[in-house]
């Protein structure tokens, strides 16, 4: 059985991308950006799967502290056994998709909410 | 009365060599024409100068001697200028001389000239003292705004309709003064002084009487703690005097520098603004991470909402076939396994019926909990929520915080360059010490107000003191209180005389100031005169009786030429009226007009013109034989002007 990972990491690429959405000042912490894209991602349908070639930026205990994200993946993604290791993905590919938004449609907060 | 008869200036101003104008005798207007750069101005100020010793600029700002020499010869090394005037004044001669001359070479400031004055009545040359008592007789400083005048310092009498206004309270003093109202109010001074002197002096002598000893000791301290409070109230009153002094110099400054001060006005404000705008955008920013925090929650909301209903649907669908698959078993074993009981007859019918016909359709339960029922109780852990409009109402008030920063910044950026040029470090003390000296003013009257209240306490004291006094009267006391009594009454009676004296010149100087207006005003149908107020303010009356609220600038002038006009003819101090460009605010009718009344308003009139106000065929139509002498200045350079007689 695959083994799942501990901590949500982030890539080269979702690195900058964190800190250029950090600019903005729309959030406090880089973890709320974080949650609020892997949201983005899942209500974008974004498929299972992994991201490579991440680095640790936050224990998943600390991400996920009431463990909501983690039972809220694994009924929306019910074949997933690497709930952890999902979570990655959505918030490395969330972070792809708000950043191509924003950067592209120059819109703020509330809009991406819509 | 004073009449000017000759005037001479050399080095100064433009007219470098000795210039002379004769005013002659006969009552009427002497015209002197010039163009800008001329002179005129010059002329006026070489009067000024004689009598006084000072030159005034724009805003009745004394300029510095220095720069009233001759340019040409300044820049030959000649540096100096003399004023000689020759009038008439009280039956005598006068030839008033004052020169200004350098110290050294190359003189740069004030501190390198000196300044030497001669008076001489008739044949005889008057002392340093003497001259000074005599030309403070024959032409007070104080009152020359009434004779020698501009338009701008005729824009000045509007601050008499303003009530509490410090510029129209010195004005209106100045009136009072050229009326000759002060002689008599010092003689009411005078009286009450005494009258308090006698009180005292009774006072003392009844002290010295064994029978009335107590009340006149009561009574002298009662007058000496009446005389501390008078002190007192002097003292504040000399305070105020002082206060108002830099009141009105703080005044005059932010006056010149009004347009800095409302621009630096604006620049703090905005500045205020912008601060402000800082705090709210971050306390804004505050709250819109907060909100974001949870943003992702309301960005679940629907598809956890759908998931879950999709979870419900395969739960009950799950449910269904359990339960069929029990109906089937029972069909199958003639007996219910949930309830123990044998099923038959119609039961067993209604079940067989209800089962699907292909057996194989109905699955075997497979017991545990079902993977939709596990997935619902999933996302039932997830908490729901929704601030969409929180944070679109945050994002929006953050973006209009910034755009009013962004305007902002670019304001003050563009007043910052508008006071490139003048010193906002000084304009803001001079407002600071404006608004403290402001305070202290309103401190010193209310210490005014109660010192005055314990005086008139004291007062009543000494009356109800005297009163009893009167019934022991021996005859020497007798005589002291009635000696005080007189001198009291005599002071009544100088105050009473003042107030009708005033009451009356308002009057009559309402009466002579209506008559010119309405003798210049090309609205002669509409209005009927003058209203003058207790601080000679004059307004406008309408024929319906109303005053007339909103003047035009034009008006405002016409009603200051007739005020000077009225106070020439009440006044006991009169003399000649010398104006210079006074018609700049009036158009033709009204420059007409005032032309033609300008031989009421005093017996002699210099007049310093530009042509293009008004021309000499214009001004010999209007004036006939007034027009008792005309002058041409002419250029000889930029910084030479010469006085030609025209014949």
């Amino acid at each position: 059985m695959e083994r799942d990972r501990e901590s949500v990491g982030l890539n080269p690429e979702t690195q900058a991308i964190l800190a250029e959405l950090e600019e903005h000042g729309w959030f406090l912490e880089g973890q709320d950006i974080a949650r609020f894209c892997m949201a983005y991602a899942i209500r974008a349908k974004i498929t299972e799967g992994a991201t490579a070639g991440t680095e640790t930026r936050w224990a998943a205990g600390n991400f996920d502290k009431t463990g909501e994200i983690r039972a809220l993946l694994a009924a929306l993604y019910p074949s997933c056994v690497t709930p952890v290791r999902l979570m990655e993905h959505l918030v490395n590919e969330g972070l792809r998709i708000v950043a191509a938004r924003v950067r592209s449609e120059a819109i703020g907060p509330a809009e991406l909410m819509d | 009365m004073l009449r000017l008869k000759r005037l001479e200036v050399e080095g100064f101003g433009p007219f470098a060599e000795p210039q002379v104008l004769e005013f002659p005798d006969a009552p009427g207007v002497t015209v002197v024409y010039g163009e800008n750069m001329r002179g005129k101005t010059s002329l006026l100020n070489a009067i000024r100068y004689a009598f006084f010793g000072t030159v005034l600029g724009r805003g009745s700002r004394v300029r510095r001697l220095h720069t009233i020499s001759n340019r040409d010869l300044a820049s030959e090394g000649q540096f100096g200028f003399s004023v000689s005037l020759t009038f008439d004044y009280d039956g005598h001669e006068y030839e008033l001389v004052r020169e200004c001359k350098p110290t050294v070479k190359s003189p740069s400031n004030d501190e390198d000239y000196t300044q030497t004055a001669m008076l001489r009545r008739g044949t005889s040359t008057l002392g340093p003292q003497e001259r000074e008592r005599a030309l403070q007789q024959i032409f007070p400083k104080e009152v020359s705004r009434f004779f020698l005048f501009d338009g701008e310092l005729l824009q000045e009498y509007e601050e008499l309709l303003i009530n509490e206004s410090e510029a129209g309270h010195r004005i209106s003093e100045a009136i009072e003064r050229i009326l000759g109202v002060p002689i008599l109010k010092r003689g009411r001074t005078h009286l009450t002084q005494l009258s308090e002197e006698a009180d005292k002096h009774a006072a003392k002598e009844a002290s010295k009487r064994q029978e009335t000893q107590a009340l006149g000791t009561a009574l002298q301290q009662a007058a000496e703690q009446k005389e501390a409070h008078q002190k007192e109230v002097a003292r504040l009153q000399q305070q105020l005097q002082e206060l108002n002094a830099q009141r009105t110099e703080v005044e005059q400054f932010l006056q010149s520098v009004q347009k800095y001060a409302s621009i630096l006005h604006e620049r703090d404000e905005a500045s205020a603004r912008l601060d402000q705008a800082a705090k709210d955008e971050k306390l804004c920013r505050g709250e819109l991470q907060k909100a974001m925090g949870e943003a992702w929650r309301s960005l679940l909301r629907e598809p956890v909402r759908a998931a879950r209903n999709a979870a419900q649907d395969e739960a009950q669908k799950e449910l269904n076939a359990f339960l069929m698959s029990l109906r089937a078993k029972a069909v199958e074993d003639g007996h219910c396994g949930t309830c123990d009981q044998a099923v038959d007859g119609p039961v067993l019918a209604r079940l067989r019926a209800s089962l699907p016909e292909e057996p194989d359709a109905v699955a075997a339960p497979t017991g545990g909990v079902s993977a939709a029922m596990s997935r619902l109780a999933d996302l039932n852990k997830f908490t729901e929520a929704d601030n969409v409009g929180e944070v679109r109402l945050l994002w929006k008030r953050l973006r209009d915080l910034e755009l009013e920063q962004v305007t902002l910044r670019d304001r003050i950026t563009d007043l910052n360059a508008a006071l490139a040029d003048s010193d906002p470090e000084t304009l803001r003390r001079s407002k600071a010490s404006y608004a403290e000296v402001l305070e202290k003013i309103s401190v010193v009257k209310r210490a005014i107000d109660d010192e005055g209240k314990k005086g008139e306490e004291k007062d009543q004291n000494i009356q109800r003191l005297k009163k009893k006094l009167e019934s022991f009267g021996t005859s020497d006391l007798r005589a002291s209180q009635l000696r005080a009594k007189i001198l009291r009454d005599a002071s009544e009676v100088f105050g009473a005389a003042v107030d009708r004296y005033k009451a009356g010149l308002r009057s009559r100087v309402e009466a002579t100031a209506s008559k010119l207006f309405l003798s210049m005003t090309t609205e002669k149908q509409d209005y009927s005169g003058l209203t003058i107020n207790e601080g000679y303010g004059l307004t406008i009356r309408h024929r319906d009786g109303r005053a007339e609220e909103a003047r035009s600038a034009g008006a405002e002038h016409v009603v200051a030429l007739a005020l000077m006009g009225a106070l020439q003819n009440n006044a006991p101090l009169r003399g000649p009226i010398v104006m210079d460009s006074p018609f700049g605010r009036l158009d033709e009718s009204h420059t007409d007009n005032v032309i033609q009344t300008l031989p009421e308003m005093a017996e002699q009139v210099v007049l310093l013109v530009y042509e293009a106000e008004v021309g000499k065929a214009k001004m010999r139509d209007v004036l006939r034989s007034r027009l008792v002498r005309e002058y041409q200045l002419e250029r000889i350079s930029a910084r030479r002007t010469n006085v030609r007689e025209v014949k």
